[in-house]
């Protein structure tokens, strides 16, 4: 059959299934008829396989070729398997990464709230010491914003209402900049992570002890301690997934270390989402939460459940029964 | 230059696929591109250093201003490359100076700031043309192509911006705040400690050379595919193609004739002249937002609590009288009559009300109530898919699997096998070769299912048991496996006997297997590098 | 993806009924461009609000700072989703956003494309999703690496099939498929070509063929109408 044949042959079914194209890419509402829409489709396509394999003019191959593109937008979906692996992930991989990677958790965590426990101990008899770590300026920009007097606490003291977007995105930033940077320098042989954890701890610490020793101890645990659940969590998770890469580059066993680097990374990146997660939750408390100015007690409580939760979370989540 | 050597598929495209041919062209030949750019680059940015030490600012600008000449190096590359005549690292560079002559004081001069300069180039630099000519061709060229040209050089600007800031604020993030949370971010300050502020600037330049290096191969190429595309589209290069091939089918029995395309590219270099684009040098300045970050933590919370302390130590009621009435309602009856029994969060929304503006917060309050209700609402009606989906989970982990007890109407007790499988499969061979083979089978299935843990079911035919174990990276094994199976199944179905020495090989090969085992289990289990 | 020996811009993919879809990857220049529109878009939206919300004081500020977050979360999604896969700017440059395996893009995909530009921000403006674009073969971002997207071009409007008015005539040797092919596609371009371009290409045929270079054109177009064949 010649092409001007087929066509005159076919053209009417084109045209038939264009204006059907056209409504259900319009979504209207009066689509009817259209049963026969993926048997028509089918038709189509065998069209254009003939027409293509009898040499038809490249116009006419390639019109019929968008109109079978324009259908298989319409007829097929697409069934994704992200949600599944988000909860999935949620629901047990990050757990498992987190006990799977315990020994590195351990160390970031000794590295992180020893110093944070010595210095803030140490500040708390010696309140002079905060000076070493941080200017007069800084110590007292920080008097003032959990000054008990003050009626809201922390970055945040100055914003009202409606600028706690303002500031979610403020603490976003930058805790996402912390754990990356706790995370990245990890490359350099886990020292940089090290190096972070140390120096966050520190500062925490001391921040803490000072403010402890001023009686500031209800405005600043209560600030912090809900919050603090996730972010400290957070950032001793990123140090330890920095430990991770640090460590494959010194002890890279049978592999190359480029080859002992990227399994490194690969399994460190559980950790890396969780944290991010992590980081997320905490700026959310922390703006919206942490900054109301509510009874100690309640803050307390909430710090609590707070801190019991991503324990067991961390803990339990995922565990299979091997027991049974 | 032959047609036919084509690297790229010759057909019309739309001029934005053309130059995403551009990008893809580029990236395959990515490391010649990038290489011979780099020594140009930095070769002639490290005289530009040296001899202007003192004034970084003008050796970049000069760097800046010369671009259109760097473009020559990869347009030279990408046009040979195209026809499948690549040529070596060496060889572009020693042409390179050949190229820069043509035209080089128009490039620099008039048609530096032309916004089709990458579109234009190969029209100078390829065809040779120069003065009215060129004009009259870029004008048949550019009739529907000149808004994807300048486009292209519109978006290379932002581009090079962007990845100059880029490249910059990863540096900058890599630092802690702490380090620059002391640093003077004013120009004057800078200025005024020379030999700091020279050390920057020649830093940006390289940085910025850097980015050229990366980005100018890919604009270029772009253009010149944006050109070759225009080109197919006037002068149907693909109908010419496939004519040639016919050409040369029907005349292949005669002398082949040898068909050069007298494609106009490199072989004139006549004076060529070139315009530019808008390429701005990149401005680096990250800096006002960090100071004006800073003074503000630093004032606000100041000015915050003095503003608290006057509230706090006066009564509200002096300050607004219309404001007085309102309140005068609310505020006795929480805080003298019913202060215990009442909730706190009551108080709290009455406190609330008093600092907040109204509106706003009893917006917020909504706002928030409505995104809680709405998360639990939708976790109680995903209820049942979740738990599902915890279910699904735990299934999953579960490791134990029912091993199946007969395979292919055989026994898989490992009970029922004799301790010298091969030893006794040999004693059988001769009375009964089917229960001999059997046996060496048998075994087999039981060694996968106990020693490796292969997950056979019993649906599972012989050769997909087969196709399992090979995913378990036991070549050994494998090659094993394939004998007996392939042997099994002739006896078994075919009832076709495999010869004495056979069987005396594959006892042999399990013995050796078991053995294997036996030491891999005692020492460290490598059995899979075996 | 191994880089086939002759580079295009398309990649093919089997659908079940054997059809290749020929999926054309955008490349950042259009991309940029769309995001710029859209951009301009949403700008000058918050522009007009910001006019009118001023009027409403510190609930205006409220009220704006929620559009503020919708508008830039929720106008990509929103609008890849419910419109085709395409953004006001996406469908100006002929753009659309589908799935790698070519079916269009649903819910998931479009908020992790979408939330993951904050990543492609990274260090500072849309650094990173340029050079994951420049490197991959298929000009995905990060955030189409993670969630499997495309972005591709539209289908184009059609070339209309130029009439041949010339009597048909048989080629004198035996054609193949590609040739039968070229020289149709001869007489469907033939108006687009110059006069003397058009007698170019249609002597390459006269040796081959045996036509008479004078009447090279209108034998080159009778064959392409025999090969047609009658109306």
């Amino acid at each position: 059959m010649k092409q001007q044949q087929f066509e005159a042959l076919r053209r009417a079914d084109w045209q038939q299934f264009e204006q059907h194209l056209e409504q259900l890419e319009a979504r209207s509402k009066h689509t009817r008829n259209l049963d026969d829409f993926p048997k028509r489709y089918r038709a189509l396509c065998q069209d254009k396989a003939l027409a293509q394999s009898r040499a038809y003019s490249n116009a006419l191959v390639e019109r019929l070729g968008q109109l079978v593109s324009r259908g298989h937008q319409q007829l097929y979906r697409h069934r994704s398997r992200t949600l599944s692996r988000v909860i999935g992930f949620l629901l047990a991989e990050f757990p498992r990464a987190v006990r799977r990677e315990w020994r590195a958790v351990g160390i970031a965590s000794a590295f992180f709230y020893g110093p944070a426990l010595l210095v803030g101990t140490l500040i708390f008899f010696f309140p002079e010491l905060i000076y070493s770590l941080m200017d007069a300026e800084q110590v007292r920009g920080m008097e003032q914003m959990y000054d008990p007097s003050a009626r809201r606490f922390g970055e945040g003291a100055l914003r009202e209402s409606d600028s706690n977007w303002v500031m979610f995105g403020h603490y976003i930033s930058n805790n996402i900049g912390i754990g990356f940077r706790t995370f990245a320098t990890g490359l350099l042989l886990g020292i940089g992570s090290l190096f972070l954890l140390l120096f966050n701890g520190l500062v925490i610490g001391g921040v803490a002890g000072y403010l402890s020793q001023l009686g500031y101890v209800e405005t600043f645990f209560g600030f912090v301690i809900a919050h603090g659940a996730f972010e400290l969590t957070a950032i001793t998770l990123a140090g330890a997934a920095g430990l991770k890469l640090g460590w494959a580059l010194i002890a890279p066993g049978a592999l190359s270390r480029l080859q002992a680097l990227q399994q490194a990374a690969q399994q460190s990146m559980s950790l890396v989402y969780g944290v991010i997660l992590f980081l997320l939750i905490a700026a959310f408390i922390e703006a919206f939460w942490s900054s109301m100015n509510l009874a100690f007690s309640t803050k307390l409580m909430v710090g609590a459940v707070m801190w019991l939760w991503v324990g067991a979370y961390l803990g339990w989540m995922g565990r299979t029964h091997a027991t049974q | 230059m032959q047609l036919n050597n084509a690297q790229v598929v010759i057909r019309p495209r739309n001029p934005w696929e053309a130059a995403d041919l551009g990008i893809h062209f580029a990236r395959q030949h990515a490391g010649l591109l990038l290489g011979s750019m780099a020594i140009l680059l930095s070769a002639w940015l490290g005289l530009l250093s040296i001899v202007l030490y003192d004034y970084p600012g003008i050796a970049g600008l000069i760097f800046w201003w010369c671009k259109p000449l760097y473009d020559r190096l990869p347009l030279l590359i990408v046009s040979r490359a195209l026809f499948n005549a690549k040529p070596t690292l060496k060889q572009s560079l020693r042409e390179l100076p050949q190229q820069l002559k043509a035209q080089w004081f128009a490039s620099l001069t008039w048609r530096r700031f032309s916004p089709s300069r990458s579109f234009d180039l190969p029209v100078t630099q390829l065809e040779g043309l120069n003065g009215l000519p060129r004009k009259q061709r870029l004008q048949v060229l550019s009739l529907r192509n000149s808004q994807p040209a300048s486009a292209l050089t519109l978006v290379g600007f932002h581009l090079e911006a962007v990845l100059l800031i880029g490249l910059f604020g990863l540096l900058f993030m890599l630092l802690p705040p702490e380090v620059y949370a002391n640093w003077d971010w004013r120009f004057g300050d800078w200025l005024d400690d020379e030999s700091e502020a020279h050390w920057l600037d020649h830093l940006s330049n390289w940085v910025y050379a850097l980015v050229l290096v990366v980005w100018e191969p890919i604009y270029v190429a772009c253009g010149f595919t944006l050109y070759l595309n225009r080109r197919t589209e006037l002068e149907a290069w693909d109908t010419e193609l496939s004519f040639r091939r016919l050409t040369e089918r029907l005349q292949r029995a005669a002398p082949l004739a040898l068909m050069v395309f007298a494609l106009l590219l490199p072989l004139s270099y006549s004076p060529s002249s070139q315009a530019a684009a808008l390429c701005l040098p990149p401005s680096l300045n990250s800096t006002p937002k960090a100071e004006r970050l800073l003074s503000q933590t630093l004032t606000s919370p100041a000015a915050q609590t003095s503003i608290q302390s006057i509230l706090a130590d006066k009564p509200f009621s002096n300050k607004r009288i219309e404001h007085e009435l309102k309140w005068g309602e609310d505020q006795p009856k929480p805080k003298s009559k019913e202060e215990r029994g009442t909730p706190w969060w009551l108080k709290y929304l009455i406190e609330s009300w008093k600092h907040t503006s109204g509106i706003a917060y009893v917006a917020e309050v909504v706002l928030w109530l409505l995104v809680l209700t709405l998360l639990g609402w939708l976790l109680w009606h995903y209820r049942r898919w979740l738990g599902e989906f915890v279910g699904r989970l735990q299934n999953i982990q579960r490791p134990q699997r029912q091993r199946p007890s007969t395979l292919f109407g055989l026994e898989l007790d490992s009970q029922s096998l004799p301790a010298d499988i091969a030893g006794s499969a040999l004693a059988l061979w001769n009375s009964d070769p089917r229960q001999a083979l059997s046996l060496l089978y048998r075994g087999l299935l039981v060694h996968l299912l106990d020693q490796h843990q292969v997950p056979i079911k019993s649906s599972h035919t012989e050769n997909e048991v087969l196709g399992l174990l090979d995913q378990q990276q036991l070549p050994a094994l494998y090659r094993y496996s394939q004998h007996v199976t392939q042997h099994w199944i002739n006896l078994a179905y075919g009832h076709r006997l495999p010869a004495d020495r056979v069987i005396q090989q594959l006892c042999q090969a399990w013995r050796t297997l078991e053995a294997r085992q036996a030491g891999a289990s005692s020492a460290t289990p490598r059995e899979a590098h075996a | 993806m191994t880089l086939p020996a002759v580079l295009d811009t398309r990649y093919p993919l089997e659908t079940p009924e054997g059809i290749d879809l020929l999926l054309q990857p955008a490349g950042p220049i259009p991309r940029a461009l769309a995001y710029l529109i859209d951009l301009c878009i949403r700008g000058l939206v918050m522009l007009a609000f910001s006019i009118v919300l001023i009027f409403f004081g510190r609930l205006g500020m409220g009220l704006w700072s929620i559009l503020f977050f919708l508008l830039s979360w929720w106008y990509p999604v929103l609008f890849e989703v419910l419109w085709q896969g395409r953004t006001p700017g996406k469908h100006y440059l002929g753009l659309r956003v589908v799935h790698a395996d070519g079916t269009p893009i649903g819910w998931s995909a479009s908020l992790i494309r979408n939330l993951l530009r904050t990543v492609d921000m990274l260090p500072l403006v849309y650094c990173a999703g340029f050079i994951s674009m420049l490197s991959n073969a298929r000009f995905q971002r990060l955030g189409d690496l993670a969630a499997n997207t495309l972005v591709t071009y539209q289908e184009r409007a059609l070339i209309n099939t130029t009439h041949i008015s010339v009597a048909p005539q048989q080629p004198p040797v035996a054609l193949d498929l590609e040739e039968q092919l070229a020289i149709l596609d001869y007489a469907e371009r033939h108006q687009q070509l110059s006069e003397e371009r058009r007698q170019e290409l249609a002597e390459l045929l006269c040796n081959s063929l045996q036509i008479p270079r004078a009447q090279a054109q209108t034998q080159l177009l009778g064959m392409a109408s025999y090969l047609r064949g009658p109306q």
